[in-house]
């Protein structure tokens, strides 16, 4: 079969890779690098719960300061915001709407490199200037304009990946408007292609924001001008503002993609078209507008008036809204569903499941009252894992598990796979509810040690990091195996409706021999 | 293509300056010299010692050197007590707690402020000290809590030794940074405890500060283990003119109205465009 592996072009080995326009190849290099960085973060995170459980003894205050913000930096920008739309966006958005490639090859080769580019000096600032930034992930000021480790270079990494980000939603939304097939009207196009599209005026409305503050911040640093430093008439509430007017939709840009997997992977598995086609798509969209309006619930004790606070308050429940509809629409997708439990259908369950937690806890803290009590505690750490990973990163275990056979034309072992899931969803609770725990009982984030009362809390919460690490290597050993050895992908393995299905296992260099013409909706089970 | 190119190269040219140490931008900033030099803040000296052996006055006008006064771990305040911003609003939320603690005051610890006004008189710490010890609650031993003046070159040594930089300004007398250190018995300094605002549903500015990092903190004293300050946002005491942010703000206004029209722009475009007909028939 000539699939787009065997497609090199006039070029050999690591230049037909790295030189290569086609989707598909930069969505595989971008799937290798992002679970590589995700690996590293995922090693720091173990680490930082080593400590907690005896502070002192394996790390000192300083060296646990630098890697919970390494981990937060390179979780959040490296793995997560470039997530789901780079890699998978990537290979199957122009599968999933019938066009050869995307609409800008080659800008999708340069945001490819700039991602690199960015993360390769995200690295060096490791171990250049004043080492590993001791910031926190957001970088807030004034201390990020003091402190000698170095700032400068993260934040200007931080930035090209920015630009990175901006080129991908630019190219995505072009290829989605301009390289429909014929037929695929805007209401037949599959969830997933509906969410990019979302996610993609988000990143080129929101990222030129962060860009600019974090310009700001390097010109204080290099020049003294006194943009966010109290002593020279400067606002650190400002930066807040900035900071979190971009990192709020961020959440979104993680979020939305990693819906439209899920709202993929549950009728298939259901073998039931997705109830509330209409719904689910005008909800991304609502979450994607009104996501920019909620800034303001990180920064309720910062220092705001009683009516700005009243008003992000109430936004940020009415943002809750067209989740909840999304939540409902995928459970009565299931009802009366021929349902299997294969492995990316129960990452997809578990999605539902763990995102539920972290979203209803989220209105804990965006009540003004509640908020008072567990602003800056575990409490808001374990909303935001329950979020980021037990959302996005559920979602992205189901896509990969969805997509593997298609991807790679391999399957992996189904049995391990399902022991890994098992392993991994009790150790993410383990590690991550007692958060909610001590979290309510007062201890606060970042902290490098803290009194005898809350030892139990976190001795479970590090023997759970155990147990998620455990689970993690399960599933990924499998899958490097199935890379290897697993037996030979049929087309469609899973029983699909949508386009990628259609193709071989894997596509063929420019999916597809004639473009197809669409005459009905996604998910038209019988 | 060849534009995209040359942005690129200038990145890359641009990437060495991040390799320098950035000591041009740091050694602008403002850093703990002592004295009325430098701007207001805090260079933090944990794990170093205050000179015990500086005398001050306390509060009945007898000569007293530091050590005298520490017997057990102690939580020191530096303020001015003719301040009527945010020193008052400091000492008041010591005070509080104080009464929130377990530890017990006079036992487990013992407070300390110091006045860095040379102007400053016994008299006026007494006054200071019947305020606070009232708001602290009835058991609060009296012991517990010493307020001292001294003279300009003692009060230098202590802000140097714990690394404050304050300031005099016409408006208020003195800009300052606001913050608490805990040192040991010994006079380490073992950690500096910053207040957190919060004026929640209140139009009256209140502060507080956690019963958490005082607990710890104190705890860590008395083993003389240092420690880490964690809430770095510093509060300052200083009159705030915002001078010429107006100009900040237009330029951020021009350049998001910009930003935002090109959006707008482009979005048009798009849907005005249409499908793309040609890849079809490739």
């Amino acid at each position: 079969m000539n699939s787009f592996y065997t497609n090199t072009g006039p070029r050999q080995g690591v230049a037909s890779w790295m030189l290569s326009t086609d989707h598909k190849k930069i969505g595989v290099m971008y799937l290798a690098a992002l679970l590589s960085f995700f690996s590293i973060g995922t090693l720091i995170g173990v680490l930082m719960r080593l400590n907690l459980i005896s502070p002192g003894t394996f790390m000192g205050a300083e060296t646990y300061n630098r890697l919970f913000t390494m981990h937060g930096i390179i979780q959040i920008f490296l793995f997560i915001i470039p997530g789901i739309p780079v890699s998978f966006g990537n290979f199957f958005l122009p599968l999933l709407i019938g066009a050869r490639d995307v609409a800008f090859p080659r800008i999708n080769r340069l945001s490819w490199w700039l991602y690199l580019a960015g993360a390769g000096l995200m690295l060096s600032s490791l171990f250049f200037g004043g080492g590993a930034l001791d910031t926190g992930w957001t970088f807030y000021a004034p201390y990020s304009i003091k402190t000698r480790t170095n700032v400068s270079m993260a934040v200007f990494a931080v930035f090209i990946l920015g630009f990175s980000s901006i080129l991908t939603g630019i190219n995505f939304v072009t290829t989605i408007h301009r390289l429909r097939a014929p037929g695929m009207k805007w209401h037949r196009m599959p969830l997933f292609v509906w969410t990019l599209y979302a996610t993609g005026w988000v990143q080129i409305l929101a990222t030129p924001v962060i860009a600019i503050s974090l310009l700001l911040i390097i010109l204080e640093r290099f020049f003294g001008l006194g943009f966010f430093d109290p002593s020279k008439g400067g606002d650190p509430v400002l930066f807040e503002h900035m900071f979190w007017i971009y990192s709020h939709p961020a959440v979104y840009i993680m979020l939305l993609p990693a819906m439209g997997v899920i709202s993929e992977v549950i009728p298939v598995f259901a073998r039931k078209t997705i109830f509330g086609y209409k719904a689910v798509v005008y909800s991304a969209l609502a979450i994607a507008s009104v996501g920019y309006l909620v800034w303001g619930h990180h920064m309720f004790t910062s220092g705001m008036s009683d009516t700005s606070r009243v008003v992000f308050s109430f936004i940020t429940f009415i943002v809750a809204v067209p989740s909840g509809i999304k939540v409902l629409n995928w459970v009565a997708t299931l009802y009366k569903g021929s349902i299997k439990l294969d492995t990316p259908m129960l990452f997809a369950l578990t999605f539902i499941f763990l995102f539920s937690i972290g979203g209803l806890t989220g209105l804990v803290i965006g009540a003004l009252a509640t908020n008072l009590h567990l602003h800056g505690t575990y409490f808001i750490v374990g909303h935001f894992h329950y979020v980021m990973f037990g959302g996005m990163g559920m979602s992205f275990l189901a896509a990969l598990h969805y997509w593997f056979p298609k991807m790679f034309g391999r399957m992996y072992s189904e049995r391990q796979a399902k022991i890994g899931w098992l392993v991994l969803f009790i150790g993410f609770n383990l590690l991550y509810f007692s958060m909610f725990v001590l979290g309510f009982n007062g201890m606060p984030r970042r902290y490098f040690d803290y009194p005898p009362q809350y030892f139990t809390g976190h001795l479970v919460s590090t023997i759970g990091s155990w147990v998620l690490a455990t689970g993690l290597a399960i599933i990924f050993s499998n899958l490097i195996v199935a890379l290897f050895r697993g037996p030979k992908a049929p087309d469609n393995p899973w029983g699909g409706k949508t386009l990628e299905w259609q193709v071989p296992s894997p596509p063929p260099h420019e999916n597809f021999g004639d473009i197809p013409v669409i005459t009905q909706g996604p998910y038209s089970f019988e | 293509m060849k534009l995209l190119l040359l942005m690129l190269i200038a990145a890359c040219f641009s990437m060495p300056v991040f390799l320098l140490p950035e000591a041009q931008g740091h050694e602008a900033l403002p850093s703990g010299s002592s004295g009325a030099s430098g701007d207001p803040g805090v260079n933090e000296r944990v794990g170093q010692n205050i000179p015990l052996e500086a005398v001050f006055y306390d509060e009945q006008g007898h000569t007293t050197t530091l050590r005298q006064l520490f017997k057990r771990p102690v939580v020191l305040s530096l303020v001015y007590y003719s301040c009527d911003r945010e020193c008052p609003l400091l000492l008041s939320a010591v005070a509080e707690a104080a009464g929130e603690l377990k530890l017990k005051p006079g036992k487990d610890y013992s407070l300390i402020t110091i006045s860095f006004d040379p102007d400053d008189t016994p008299k006026t710490a007494r006054e200071a000290k019947e305020n606070y010890i009232k708001l602290a609650g009835g058991a609060f031993p009296a012991d517990a809590w010493r307020f001292l003046t001294g003279t300009n070159e003692n009060i230098n040594r202590v802000l140097e030794a714990v690394g404050f930089t304050v300031k005099r300004d016409e408006i208020h007398g003195f800009s300052h940074p606001v913050a608490l250190v805990v040192l040991s018995t010994e006079g380490k300094i073992i950690r500096y405890v910053y207040e957190t605002e919060d004026n929640f549903f209140s139009s009256r500015k209140r502060v507080a500060l956690q019963p958490f990092d005082l607990t710890l903190s104190i705890q860590d004293a008395a083993k003389g283990k240092t420690g880490f300050s964690i809430k770095r946002a510093l509060a300052y005491c200083f009159p705030h003119e915002p001078k010429g942010r107006e100009a900040f703000f237009n330029i951020m206004k021009i350049s998001g109205a910009i930003i935002f029209f090109l959006i707008v722009s482009f979005f048009v475009y798009l849907l005005l465009s249409g499908r793309k007909t040609r890849n079809r028939q490739e």
